[in-house]
């Protein structure tokens, strides 16, 4: 029994211009990044190498051509999908960490439709294929939402180890039932050339699946703006207790987010598997999830966030490995960037979490 | 047009690389020898393995042949090794090396599109002119791991072994690529011992070294003493089961015998190196082997059973002498190992 | 004096909390502290246990002037509290919460040092055994029976060489005997020369327990006295305060009451920790009437409001809201139904303190059909609403997208009242309208009420203050322990009439009968 209560703001109106409030957003996604990038420098100093130097080049494999920008947003292509999946339930206060092996999973599922169904289908495989790698991971993450929902199963253990689960179902599946013939590894068939997603900037692998992505990215926004179910998800996010006696049905909104966070995921696979990798094989998700993640927390689960975020960390990737080719700056200079984002990212996680200890 | 633009960046690039001192002082007799790139496989540099070896003989090369190069690793080299090989081609280096397995599909796709730049891929067979193809013959190598093995399980005068004619071994995974290990070894087994049993297990895992333990463990009970581990990181876990219950391991792909010394009876190596340093050579010396399928087997020394450094010592002269004239039936052909991957499975084995 | 405070305060922002509280306890002596909920009473023992400091005024112990820096300093000098929620680890065994953070240890070498689980019982035991009590040591705690985990709290103080005890409503969670098993284990440590203060709301047992009582009010001390020379009423008036400064309900301006709107009838529900089981109530509200409800704060009243607005099941009983039964139902079916619902709890949930102050004064109208076009919202409609449901409650704002944390407390209870009243509800069940609210916002809310029940609209006004329910409400009723023990009408309330019905379980029967 709180007998005194202090009550934060004392009748001032708030002045702060919505200028004022957006230069502050941009900077709260920029420092993590500056600062990300001043550690990477002490390291290039420590190892030797010059990082005004280093950067230049970055700069220019990851921005410096049309192709290298191609490069660099084919890398961003798989973290817009999972990005938006990941943000759309940190945003409804669901710590959902399963989205890589949702992606996984309908990475599977796309290369193993686009592989078997009949050639006969011609240019509608593509989109069965997207139809059953949604269909999949919504169901996978259905589940842990609905026993977070209902039962009030913590769901950043269950999304966890389903991701354990869906590495485990993925590679026995590729070793077994969906193992090429062709093949001596641990791969499934080559898609039909037909369910093959159009390339955007010929010779570069980026395909259409980036047009996807940003159309996720907008139906994104478009939900989380434009519609009640988004703006529910908001309220349930940012207090549970107050949704309730608003009216609002919290398990359901609950389900809704984790159900779409894997339909987003899965397509995102499907883009992965029919315009990318032409197949699955171990290794399909380079933690895509997890980068997805950084992304989303590092935009704040803003779609224009995710947007840059996403193309910040297809960059790093894209540049990171193509400067080996051209200095000695290893791959770990890039790890430590990245890596230094994501702590930075993660400190606006301890906050989320922070959030879920007052609301239960 | 596009690509005069590109050899300029190159040439930008390549001066702030000199700038950086990072590039190598080149040596005369590859002035006119572009460079070449290594794609380091998923696993990354610092495996104690298949992409290290390779490594070491890429290295090799290069101070033999003074030809400039480097190698790339990539977070996400599944997806990106179309980009980078691009890459690399239209920086203008003169050979692409990947040893991702993924690789070779967009290798094939892209490599018309740089008749300039050459390219090499391993474990597999892929078609065009600027392209070679790298196979060892696993199955060789491992052929000999079974002679000698077979030999070995009935000797109880050596530490550890029993006199039950029980051998063992245990894949990574289900896969013809695996199997011919397998087989091979089965033969090679059968070859000098036609009773002999040889108990297969799976692990589902490239990297499950608990799951490896606890297989190997259980073919030790069964009666086995040498265990021959085709699985990866879950082999780590086999070495382990061999050393702890006092039998035998061996190891495959890279010299493993320091991991358990005196516990691993010896290892099929596959020397990547040996043929990464190869394939620069020929580079170097303007004999690229465009459009063919290179064998590294026995004679090429490009598979081989290791030094046993820590074993040799306790095995009988007789039994090495025996494994030597195996080696030089296959290297001269009278000897015959089936390789799954060409031609199926054979009676003795599914 | 063994411990006590000299002309204390302490304020939080421009909340006086505490004033000119001067305090003595005398060793070996059970000192009662008893008020209403928002007296002062939590405020002052946080300051007797170091964690807070007083911002003007001393703590004394042993007759002499202390600052206290933190519970720890207070746990060393021998000050110690139980809790409402005990501190106990359910996991961990009654003995290891016995000796947790203090563990007798075998051996002096430092290396070797291990917990003596056998001088532990020893000690448990021989405690135990001073005070008459047996205790299953091995027992989790988690599992124990609450009067248990409340002696071992107790006896892990002991053990800790506590010359002062501070507990807070001990018996709000014990059935009569075990309250009477409290009282004598306490009266034995008081007699052993522990000096014990204990907060109650119960006046019997105050009167049945303590030698000495304190009584606060509002951030002061009203009295101190021997149990002796003091009797109920006299508490009662001092607790409540003397039938003063209160408006005259402006009963003219009321519309005659109408048909019922809220019928609940035989609804009984189980408690929230601490708190009393909701059983059988009756309560019927019709259009244009304004009904109070009066309590001790953990009576039941919370459980019962929530199970009205479709926060929690009854475990049994009707509601019905304009004929609809409702029992069981959502929050949003209570809605459609026609309610508006303030909630106790502003900052946690009649408020999502982080968002804007347009989503919180249009949450839940985002299904309405007129901020809707097919599948989305019409923003433009949204806003528009916002800005007239705030200016037509007078809320003084920045932007519709500043937080809405940036509203002072009474324009942040305006706003709430804007967003439930705009959907012309024909029930509104209001809860603790004007807790942290300043004089003008208070008056400002009370006028909204009067207006809306004139309008026709049926309030069911549950709140702490009396002098509220008395200025606002046609009739009101008394809950306690759960059920609903009196009922008072306008004319005849004061003060003193309700304080009785709420404080004295021993008149409840013939006011409910009556």
């Amino acid at each position: 029994m709180a007998e005194a209560t202090t009550e934060p703001g004392s009748g001032r109106p708030s002045l702060v211009p919505a200028l004022e409030r957006m230069a502050a957003d941009i900077l709260r996604f920029a420092l993590p990044v500056l600062f990300a990038f001043f550690v990477g420098a002490v390291v290039l100093a420590f190892i030797g190498e010059n990082p005004l130097d280093t950067y230049a080049l970055m700069l220019s494999e990851g921005f410096g051509s049309s192709r290298r920008v191609a490069a660099t947003l084919s890398a961003a292509t798989p973290l817009l999908f999972t990005a938006v999946a990941t943000a759309i339930c940190f945003r409804s206060g669901v710590f959902n960490v399963g989205v890589d092996g949702a992606f996984v999973l309908g990475g599977l599922a796309a290369a193993a439709a686009g592989a078997l169904l009949p050639v006969a289908l011609g240019w509608s495989i593509a989109p069965l294929a997207m139809v059953a790698a949604m269909a999949v991971a919504g169901v996978w993450l259905y589940v842990p939402g609905l026993l977070l929902a209902r039962l009030d199963v913590d769901e950043v253990v269950s999304t966890l180890m389903l991701n354990f689960i869906a590495l485990g179902l993925s590679g026995f599946l590729v070793n077994t039932l969906l193992l090429s013939e062709t093949s001596g590894n641990n791969t499934t068939d080559t898609i039909h050339a037909v369910a093959e997603l159009s390339r955007l900037m010929p010779p570069s692998t980026l395909h259409s699946g980036f047009l996807i992505g940003l159309a996720c990215v907008a139906a994104y926004w478009v939900w989380a703006r434009w519609t009640p179910a988004g703006y529910e998800a908001k309220l349930v996010g940012l207090n549970q207790r107050f949704a309730r006696a608003v009216g609002i049905a919290i398990p359901a909104s609950i389900v809704l987010v984790m159900a779409i966070s894997g339909i987003v995921a899965g397509l995102g696979g499907a883009s992965h598997a029919l315009g990318q990798v032409h197949k699955f094989s171990d290794g399909f998700s380079a933690g895509y999830g997890f980068t997805g993640m950084a992304v989303a927390l590092l935009a704040r689960n803003s779609a224009f966030g995710i947007v840059f975020g996403a193309v910040l960390f297809g960059a790093l990737a894209s540049a990171g490995t193509t400067i080996q080719l051209f200095s000695d700056v290893p791959l770990d200079i890039v790890n430590v960037i990245e890596g230094t984002v994501m702590i930075f990212a993660v400190m606006e996680l301890g906050r989320l979490s922070l959030r879920r200890g007052r609301a239960s | 047009m596009e690509k005069g633009n590109l050899m300029k960046n190159l040439t930008k690039l390549l001066a702030v690389s000199t700038v950086l001192g990072a590039v190598a002082a080149p040596q005369a007799a590859a002035a006119d020898v572009a460079p070449a790139a290594l794609i380091i496989a998923q696993g990354g540099l610092g495996d104690g393995s298949w992409n290290d070896t390779a490594y070491a003989g890429f290295k090799a090369g290069l101070e033999k042949t003074g030809v400039e190069g480097r190698p790339i690793e990539s977070k996400d080299v599944v997806a990106q090794g179309e980009e980078i090989m691009r890459r690399a081609a239209d920086g203008g280096f003169g050979l692409v090396v990947s040893l991702e397995w993924i690789h070779g599909e967009p290798m094939q796709k892209i490599a018309p599109d740089y008749p300039d730049t050459n390219f090499v891929i391993m474990n597999q067979t892929r078609e065009g002119d600027n392209l070679a193809s790298v196979v060892f013959a696993e199955h060789q190598g491992s052929y000999l791991a079974g002679a000698l093995a077979a030999q070995v399980t009935t000797d109880t005068s050596i530490e550890g072994i029993n006199a039950d004619p029980v051998i063992g071994v245990i894949g990574g995974v289900k896969s013809p690529g695996i199997d011919k290990f397998i087989v091979g070894y089965i033969q090679g087994a059968k070859a000098v011992n036609p009773d002999i049993d040889v108990k297969v297990a799976y692990a589902e895992s490239f990297g499950d070294p608990a799951k490896g333990e606890q297989l190997a463990k259980a073919m030790f009970a069964e009666g086995a003493d040498i265990v021959y581990q085709v699985a990866g990181g879950t082999g780590i876990g086999i070495i382990e089961a061999a050393k702890a219950e006092g039998r035998y391991a061996i190891g495959v792909d890279t010299d493993q015998d320091s991991m358990a010394p005196g516990h691993v009876l010896t290892s099929m190596v596959k020397r990547v190196d040996v043929a990464v340093e190869k394939i620069l050579e020929d580079y170097a010396g303007g004999a690229f082997p465009g459009g063919q399928v290179l064998t590294f087997g026995l004679k090429e020394n490009g598979v081989a059973l290791s030094d046993m450094e820590h074993t040799k010592d306790r095995i009988p002269a007789a039994y090495l002498a025996k494994v030597e004239e195996l080696k030089a039936g296959i290297v001269d052909g009278s000897v015959e190992v089936w390789d799954v991957t060409e031609k199926g499975y054979p009676d003795f084995y599914n | 004096m063994r411990l006590g405070a000299r002309d204390v305060a302490k304020s939080y922002g421009a909340v006086q909390a505490n004033s000119g509280i001067t305090l003595e306890v005398a060793p070996a002596e059970i000192h009662a502290i008893v008020g209403e909920n928002g007296a002062g009473k939590s405020t002052l023992m946080r300051l007797l246990q170091g964690l807070e400091q007083p911002d003007a005024g001393s703590i004394v112990f042993n007759d002499r002037p202390i600052r206290l820096r933190d519970p720890e300093q207070a746990l060393g000098l021998g000050i110690g509290m139980v809790h409402q929620e005990f501190m106990l680890a359910p996991e961990l065994t009654l003995l290891e919460n016995f000796v947790l953070g203090h563990e007798p240890v075998t051996a002096a070498l430092p290396l070797g040092r291990r917990i003596d689980w056998r001088a532990a019982r020893a000690a448990g035991d021989a405690l135990a055994a001073k005070t008459d009590l047996a205790i299953d040591w091995d027992r989790r705690a988690g599992t124990a029976p609450v009067h248990i985990q409340q002696y071992t709290e107790i006896l892990r103080l002991l053990q800790r060489g506590m010359k002062v005890l501070i507990l807070d409503e001990p018996t709000a969670v014990l059935a009569p005997q075990q309250a009477d098993d409290l009282f004598m284990l306490l009266r034995q440590l008081r007699d052993q020369g522990t000096s014990i203060v204990f907060i109650s709301h119960k006046l019997r047992e105050v009167i049945a327990l303590a030698d000495r009582v304190t009584i606060m009010r509002r951030g002061r001390v009203v009295s101190s006295s021997r149990i002796g020379e003091t009797d109920i009423d006299t508490m009662t008036r001092h607790i409540v305060g003397e039938a003063a400064s209160v408006a005259p309900p402006a009963a003219a301006v009321r519309a005659a009451a109408g048909e019922p709107v809220l019928e609940v009838s035989g609804l009984s529900a189980p408690a929230l920790a601490g708190s009393h089981p909701v059983r059988a109530v009756d309560l019927r509200v019709r259009a244009g009437e304004i009904v109070g409800m009066a309590g001790i704060a953990g009576n039941g009243q919370d459980e019962f409001i929530e199970c009205v607005v479709g926060l929690r099941k009854p475990s049994s009983g009707t509601v019905r809201l304009k004929g609809h039964a409702l029992a069981g139902c959502d929050n949003a079916d209570f809605r459609a139904a026609g309610l508006g619902y303030i909630s106790p709890d502003r900052a946690h949930e009649g408020l999502a303190k982080a968002a804007s102050i347009e989503d919180n004064v249009m949450a839940a109208s985002q299904r309405a059909p007129a901020f809707r076009r097919g599948p989305f919202r019409r923003l433009g409609a949204v806003r528009a609403e916002a800005f007239r449901r705030l200016s037509q409650l007078k809320v003084r704002f920045g932007r519709l997208s500043d937080p809405v944390a940036s509203l002072s407390g009474g324009n942040q209870q305006r706003l709430v009242f804007a967003r439930e009243i705009a959907t012309e509800p024909a029930l509104l069940v209001v809860a603790q309208p004007t807790r942290g609210v300043d004089l003008g916002g208070i008056a400002a809310i009370h006028a909204i009420l009067r207006e809306f029940a004139a309008r026709g609209g049926a309030v069911l006004l549950v709140s702490e203050e009396l002098d509220e329910l008395i200025a606002l409400s046609d009739r009101i009723v008394v809950m306690a322990e759960g059920g609903i023990v009196g009922e008072i009408a306008d004319e005849t309330a004061t003060p003193e009439a309700i304080g009785r019905l709420m404080l004295q379980q021993d008149s409840h029967k013939e006011a409910a009968n009556g």
